[in-house]
């Protein structure tokens, strides 16, 4: 079965961890770009200084 | 094909698991801290009439509505994940925590629906801001609830309690280290979101040209900041009963992560608090020049605090031996033994639990909480905001930085914790401590049955 044999082929443990917190950064910096391109995009009314902004 | 048996090529299922659940994690302490600060500060702008504080609570509130959609979906794909690689162990988490994990799937509806209510609300309530808090204060408290759901589960797959009474439903919700997890994670959220919100306003300062965007960014990042330090300070303590809690309860856990070979994770933890706490007393020096009301003498105090404050962390850094990290070779002396008494002599000066880590850990929050309660005494008279340096800026960056690795580190310790003890199947380590095995096998006469076993997967041996 492919998945039987998958475990051979395990990166070494120390490997692993590294390869995890280098893809917590992408799906945490993919979720963060996102989100920071969304608010620059439709948040200018609700974000940061919009409300006061209006009628400058 | 065994149930169960399915391995993610390369990387490994574990790895799946840990960073589908870290990333989440990431959202929901997030949104669980800000939250209760925002409710506060939307309340606080009731009281004070300060439009700053209304300002911040609504750009929180789009803040958690945009975050709370990816924060959900990574916690679906985690359940998934769990179903699909640890089958067997989901069953058996389902059966002794039905109840917990029933309410929880509940909460997140009733969560949203609180959420964007607060949200959507926000003009529509103007005159009606009292009740607008309060709906602010009920989506804060329905989060504080719903980690507390959680806790249960995470707390309980480290220390099980009463062997054998996994149906009572009382003695698993408060099984032993439930409730010290609990403290701990309440304070540390808010602490994570107060810095990243101190973090968040200090890059925008940096970014601002506008005199009134200056002020208020300045402002916020000194109002995170006071809540993230502020909450800081007692997690040490909080912290402390926790270890505690794990060393009464599962003391292969507790060697494991504090005597073992993960002995490097409260290395680091440590280095990690020592950063965020020299950061903080130096932000609250910076900002004391520029008080409305000058205060020297609470100025010099301050600095003489960020100096003690230097020495205690420092104390809290020096490891008890040179068997740094194994897992990379960074090796370069015996390892003390897992059994030495906490006031004996230990290979590297001042590296002893008793008195040295005490006296740091004890020392670090006496300091904290003076230095604090000076900068809220200056605080009362009030900052001139929009004057701020940028290298006092660049420190509550380094706070916000460094207090996501905390979560990572403190994160992956308490799962990687039970690692510790020697399961009888040979497997590296449990899903529930002394009950299910990392190979999800069944290994204690007193564990749950489990409905239907498999041939592979069941009862050891």
């Amino acid at each position: 079965m492919i998945w039987g044999m998958a475990e051979p082929f395990l990166f070494p443990p120390v490997a692993r961890f590294f390869i995890a917190i280098l893809l917590i950064l992408v799906v945490e910096g993919s979720a963060v770009v996102f989100a920071f391109w969304l608010v620059s995009k439709y948040g200018e009314e609700e974000g940061p200084g919009g409300a006061e902004r209006e009628g400058d | 094909m065994p149930i169960g048996d399915i391995e993610i090529p390369g990387i490994g299922k574990e790895v799946v698991i840990a960073v589908l659940a870290q990333s989440h994690i990431f959202h929901a302490a997030f949104i669980a801290g800000i939250l209760l600060i925002a409710s506060v500060s939307e309340y606080m702008g009731v009281i004070t009439k300060q439009p700053k504080y209304d300002r911040f609570a609504k750009n929180v509130a789009i803040t958690v509505v945009l975050i709370f959609a990816a924060g959900s979906t990574i916690a679906i794909t985690f359940v998934l994940a769990l179903i699909t690689l640890y089958p067997v162990f989901w069953s058996y988490l389902q059966n002794i925590l039905f109840f917990v994990l029933f309410a929880e799937a509940f909460m997140f509806v009733a969560e949203i629906i609180l959420i964007y209510a607060w949200y959507i609300s926000w003009e529509k309530l103007a005159y009606r801001k009292k009740l607008h808090v309060v709906i602010g204060f009920m989506a804060a408290m329905l989060v504080v609830a719903q980690f507390t759901f959680i806790n249960v589960v995470g707390s309980y797959l480290l220390t099980p309690s009463v062997e054998g009474e996994v149906t009572n439903v009382a003695a698993t919700y408060m099984n032993p280290t439930f409730v010290p997890l609990n403290m701990h994670r309440f304070v540390g959220n808010i602490s994570y979101a107060g810095f990243l919100v101190a973090g968040w306003g200090a890059l925008r300062y940096l970014r601002s040209t506008r005199e009134e965007d200056r002020e208020y960014y300045d402002w916020m990042g000194h109002w995170g900041l006071i809540w993230g330090f502020g909450f800081l300070l007692l997690q040490p303590f909080v912290g402390y009963g926790y270890m505690k809690a794990i060393r009464e309860h599962n003391a292969a856990a507790f060697d494991y992560i504090m005597l073992g070979d993960k002995a490097w994770l409260f290395n680091l933890l440590a280095i990690e608090l020592a950063i965020m706490s020299v950061a903080a007393v130096a932000y609250c020096l910076h900002k004391l020049k520029f008080a409305v009301k000058p205060m020297p003498t609470l100025r010099n105090m301050t600095m003489g605090s960020l100096a003690f404050m230097a020495l205690f962390a420092f104390l809290n850094i020096i490891p008890s031996d040179w068997y740094l990290v194994p897992q990379i070779g960074l090796v370069f002396g015996e390892r003390v033994a897992p059994d030495i008494s906490l006031a004996e002599p230990t290979p590297v000066p001042l590296g002893s639990m008793y008195p040295w880590k005490f006296i740091g850990l004890i020392g670090m929050m006496l300091v904290g909480v003076f230095a604090l309660g000076m900068y809220l005494k200056a605080t009362a008279d009030g900052f001139h905001w929009g004057r701020a340096s940028r290298w006092s800026q660049y420190a509550l960056i380094a706070t916000a930085v460094t207090v996501i690795l905390t979560m990572l580190t403190m994160g992956y310790t308490r799962e990687t914790s039970r690692r510790g003890g020697d399961p009888p199947d040979g497997s590296d380590g449990y899903l529930i401590q002394g009950c299910l095995t990392l190979a999800q096998n069944v290994v204690a006469e007193d564990c749950p049955d489990a409905p239907e076993q498999t041939p592979e997967r069941g009862r050891f041996p």
